[in-house]
């Protein structure tokens, strides 16, 4: 009887089935769940929204003194770019996937960014947090630092013109 | 009577008990947890909590519902009637009216069933139907036959057999789930049914299973002498075992198809009639 | 060029053909519209298969639409890509249904999505639902991703006659309908409706909300079985088209987690087939396995299922010597439980009853149809791509392919059951060739305008994407997922079964609606109810 070596294996395997959630998951060292931005890190530069496939990031802008990166679970993939393409490090892929929850809003993370204007133009250029990790990472000049790309554009090409003696003002 | 209803009230307590434990023997082969033992009962008890459905087709829908339970309910206490007189001829009367009830029983539930003008019910009202005219004339003859004194040893094996047999096809397991096979018919005859209705199905649908352990309990028992209180607590002693029996045959087996189950069941228990009728014919 | 191509594409060019150009795997052949169900018949009859059909709008570059038909030279290991221009203000192809019945529904998508009209065969509504409204074609550049069109209300649809499996059925664990005309519990006549969860994937993925780099993780949700098929296809379009290397090591460990995904695929079917046979036990026990197989994934990758470990380029996660151990204990362990169990769950009378003889599909109708994987291989067709079109690391393993000519469940099943221990062996010698270096390619550019067609053998048969790039993005990305090409094959496996053998041979072809349904929505009954005939011969 070949249909009864079912019962023999069940009997050599025994129980498998687990009380989850009242016994602990069985997760790998590899696993990936939702991430978490150390806001102490961030830059507020924008790379890990640029590469989020399902939009679960995003950066909101909503006084025009501020941005905030914000982070919705409820969209996240886990596939971990973010952590991946982040050059200030700032995003870790944890092993949390128990997420769910009654209310939305427990369901995004901010983290917001003043904005720094442009000491020539006052446009809006980019976060306080990026302009620091730029001073710190590269020797430029600082009064290049608070300047709108445009404004630096124009004053370097003036300084530049100034050197080279052809300068018409 | 009032002997009658504790009987009757025993059973009604024991059965989903008893379903409960086949739940947890076939998580166990599957190597699951598996619910609860009082599973079922949480069930029917939930079920018994929601508002009342009345079908499409009207209430007289609901009637057949439960009255096909209380033709079940008072089929197995007159089973229980043949068990205590020790299965001779005294219960002949009892036999016949049990074998007439279960008869009446499937009826209900086949009218019930192709009365919906849901396909499913329909499909499932005729696979119950091929299955009742392929099983239940074997029981009954059987039944009688071990009644009526086939006390020649090949005649009484051959219709304890055949009992055995066409017990389990009642019990509506696995291979012969098929009037409510659920990924084919999504329940088939019970699927325009909800909340109580639905309770009072499951309460048909665990007699059943019992009736048919309690048949073969029957069957197995028909060698002892043992009459009154000694055979009843045989029964009682046997039914959760050979329950158990029937729960690990059904799990190691897969579902068939109308057309295959007749055909075999026809083959098989005619074949198995024919001989009984020889033995019986010779004496032996 | 093999002799036999060469042979072949001087035949196409007498009949008007014109070879744009040729690659290592594809030749593209320019075709005069009226000159294609010539072309198309000269193919099919020469044992062509018919892999798809894409419409692409390139007025933008051309001035004209694009219908691509891709044939599959299978002996060969060569695809035939055919190309017709349709102006603008005539947009009507001649159908080479009659000449090919495969091409039913992507010539109807076609129509559907780009607004070609079809002549010489009856046409009807397949992939758009029935409240869009008529004459906005969704894969004209014109068409923005995220347009709502106004819905539009229509008459009733008459009363149900047919028995209904769909859209939820406890059989099918997705939502698709299939209605089925019966004779007592005797299936004469089925009709299918799909495209129920049609997600706009395609049009999404040329919207400039995607890039490149993100497509891998949208075409992994294409499926919720197989992603990891989708997303390798995707990848290895876009790097063929702009011709990436890939690292080899990068290729193996690609092909090692496409055979973990077999596996797991083909367990879980396996488990599911048991169930619908009520043999639960076999599905508990199946399932039990195929738990290890998940586990490993989530080691290998991440996740246990959309790993999301395809990039352009490559791959992201790498194999060490921990992975490796685990990956050989526990296909190891596999392989021994699971033929115990096949012994024992084939055993069980019931299956061998209900799976033999039901379903049959003929080795004629398969052909007609160009039908993929498993449901090929059980009707004595010898298709893989793994052998027939070589890709990644398959080139240098050695492996059977299984292969049954009843054409009926069991066959489909066995198929499956033996392509268990296969992919087992295929794991074992890849992990045995793993070569070493680096795992991903950074550098590269993806100029636009370049083509390329892409398969993988799917756990249900061969997956074939083609990409035609663009800037940032790809300009056309056109998916047609195995199921795509064996539903058709269904109805007539259908009829002549009994009603209680149809769920498991709607189940036999493992479908997996998301897959096919990857464009649209519900189809429109119209009043008068005409079918096309599907299979010639039979």
């Amino acid at each position: 009887m070949s249909i009864a070596r079912i019962l023999e294996i069940a009997f050599r395997t025994g129980r498998v089935t687990r009380k989850y959630p009242h016994e602990p998951p069985l997760l790998t060292p590899e696993f990936r769940g939702a991430v978490r931005v150390d806001p102490s890190k961030c830059w507020g530069c924008g790379a890990c929204v640029k590469i989020c496939p399902p939009n679960a990031l995003s950066l909101r802008s909503d006084s025009g003194r501020e941005v905030v990166l914000e982070y919705f679970v409820g969209r996240c993939i886990f596939c971990g770019m973010c952590a991946e393409v982040c050059p200030a490090r700032a995003i870790e892929v944890t092993k949390e996937f128990e997420l769910s929850s009654t209310s939305l809003e427990s369901l995004k993370y901010g983290v917001a960014h003043r904005l720094v204007r442009c000491s020539s133009c006052g446009s809006l250029v980019w976060t306080e947090a990026e302009l620091r990790a730029v001073i710190r990472s590269s020797p430029v000049a600082e009064e290049y630092v608070v300047l709108c790309p445009r404004c630096r554009k124009t004053r370097f090409a003036r300084a530049a013109s100034i050197r080279v003696g052809a300068g018409s003002e | 009577m009032l002997h009658s209803l504790a009987v009757a009230a025993i059973q009604l307590v024991l059965a989903p008990v008893y379903d409960g434990l086949e739940r947890k023997v076939r998580a166990a082969i599957h190597t699951r947890i598996g619910p609860p033992v009082l599973q079922t009962w949480y069930d029917i008890v939930k079920l018994f909590s929601k508002e009342v459905v009345v079908p499409v087709g009207g209430s007289w829908y609901a009637l057949v519902a439960v009255l096909e339970m209380l033709t079940l309910v008072t089929a197995s206490v007159l089973l229980v009637h043949v068990s205590s007189a020790g299965l001779n001829r005294a219960a002949l009367f009892e036999a016949s009216v049990f074998i007439v009830l279960t008869g009446i029983a499937t009826t209900l539930a086949v009218v019930r069933a192709v009365s919906q003008s849901n396909v499913f019910s329909v499909l499932g009202g005729f696979r119950e139907f091929s299955l009742m005219i392929s099983a239940e004339p074997f029981l009954a003859t059987s039944l009688l036959l071990l009644i009526s004194g086939a006390e020649a040893p090949a005649s009484k094996a051959i219709a304890a057999l055949v009992l055995v047999i066409a017990a389990y096809v009642i019990s509506g397991r696995v291979p012969y789930d098929i009037a409510e096979a659920e990924p084919e018919l999504a329940s088939g005859v019970n699927i325009e049914l909800a909340g109580p209705l639905l309770g009072v199905a499951t309460l048909s649908v665990v007699l059943k299973k019992f009736i048919s352990a309690t048949l073969t309990a029957l069957a197995l028992t028909s060698w002892s002498s043992l009459v009154g209180i000694a055979s009843l607590a045989a029964a009682a002693l046997l039914t959760p075992i050979i329950w158990i029996a029937h729960t690990v045959v059904g799990t190691l087996l897969g579902r068939s198809r109308v057309d295959l189950a007749v055909r075999f069941l026809y083959t098989t228990l005619f074949i198995l009639s024919s001989m009984l009728l020889v033995s019986y014919g010779l004496g032996v | 060029m093999s002799k036999g191509v060469e042979a072949l594409v001087e035949m196409v060019g007498k009949l008007g053909g014109a070879v744009e150009d040729v690659r290592k795997s594809e030749i593209y052949i320019r075709v005069p519209r009226e000159a294609v169900r010539a072309v198309a018949k000269l193919l099919y009859d020469s044992g062509a298969y018919l892999k798809t059909c894409a419409g692409v709008d390139e007025r933008g570059t051309s001035g004209f639409y694009s219908i691509y038909y891709i044939f599959g030279l299978d002996s060969h290991g060569v695809d035939a890509v055919l190309k017709v221009l349709v102006p603008e203000h005539d947009p009507l192809i001649p159908s080479i249904l009659p000449e090919v019945p495969a091409a039913d529904w992507c010539e109807l998508e076609i129509r559907d999505l780009l607004g070609i009209e079809l002549s010489g065969r009856l046409t009807k509504r397949l992939v758009l639902p029935e409240d869009w409204p008529d004459g906005v074609y969704p894969l004209r550049k014109e068409f923005r991703y995220d347009e709502k069109p106004p819905r539009v209300v229509r008459e009733e649809l008459p009363e149900e006659v047919g028995i209904p499996v769909g859209p939820y059925h406890p059989a099918l664990h997705e939502p698709e309908y299939f209605e089925l005309y019966v004779e007592g519990e005797k299936v004469v006549d089925v009709v299918y409706r799909g495209f129920h969860v049609h997600r706009g994937i395609e049009k999404l993925a040329e919207s400039p909300r995607f890039t490149y780099k993100q497509i891998p993780f949208l075409a992994e949700r294409i499926c919720g079985i197989c992603g990891f098929v989708h997303s390798t296809c995707y990848v290895m379009a876009v790097e063929k088209a702009a011709g990436i290397g890939v690292p080899e090591r990068a290729e193996f460990i690609r092909s090692i987690v496409l055979e973990v995904e077999r596996l797991h695929s083909h367990l879980l079917w396996l488990g599911v087939a048991a169930h619908l046979l009520g043999y639960d036990a076999g599905f508990m026990h199946t399932w039990r396995i195929r738990e290890r197989v998940m586990v490993l994934a989530e080691y290998l990758t991440g996740s246990r299922k959309t790993y999301g470990i395809n990039v352009v380029g490559g791959v992201r996660k790498d194999l060490n010597v921990d992975k490796i151990d685990k990956t050989m204990k526990t296909v190891a362990q596999v392989r021994e439980e699971f033929k115990k169990l096949a012994d024992a769950a084939l055993s069980v009378p019931q299956i061998k009853a209900r799976a033999v003889g039901t379903g049959v599909l003929t080795k004629s109708e398969a052909r007609a149809l160009s039908v993929v994987g498993p449901v090929a291989r059980a009707s004595g067709l010898y298709r893989d791509i793994r052998k027939d079109y070589p890709y990644l690391a398959y080139r240098k393993v050695s492996f059977r392919v299984p292969l049954y000519t009843e054409g009926d469940n069991l066959a489909r099943l066995l198929v499956r059951v033996e392509e268990v221990f296969e992919s087992i062996e295929i794991i074992k010698q890849l992990i045995d060739m793993l070569p070493g270096g680096g795992i991903v390619s950074e550098e590269y550019e993806i100029p636009p305008g370049r083509r390329a067609v892409a398969a993988v053998e799917a756990p249900r048969g061969e997956d074939v994407h083609f990409v035609i790039t663009g800037l940032g993005r790809p300009y056309r990305w056109r998916v047609r997922a195995p199921t795509y090409q064996n539903i058709p094959a269904l109805r007539a496996m259908l009829r002549g079964t009994s009603l209680a053998d149809a769920p498991l041979t709607i189940a036999s072809i493992d479908p997996c609606f998301s897959c096919t349904d990857r464009v649209l929505v519900v189809d429109v009954r119209s009043s008068r109810r005409s079918f096309i005939k599907l299979v010639r011969g039979g």
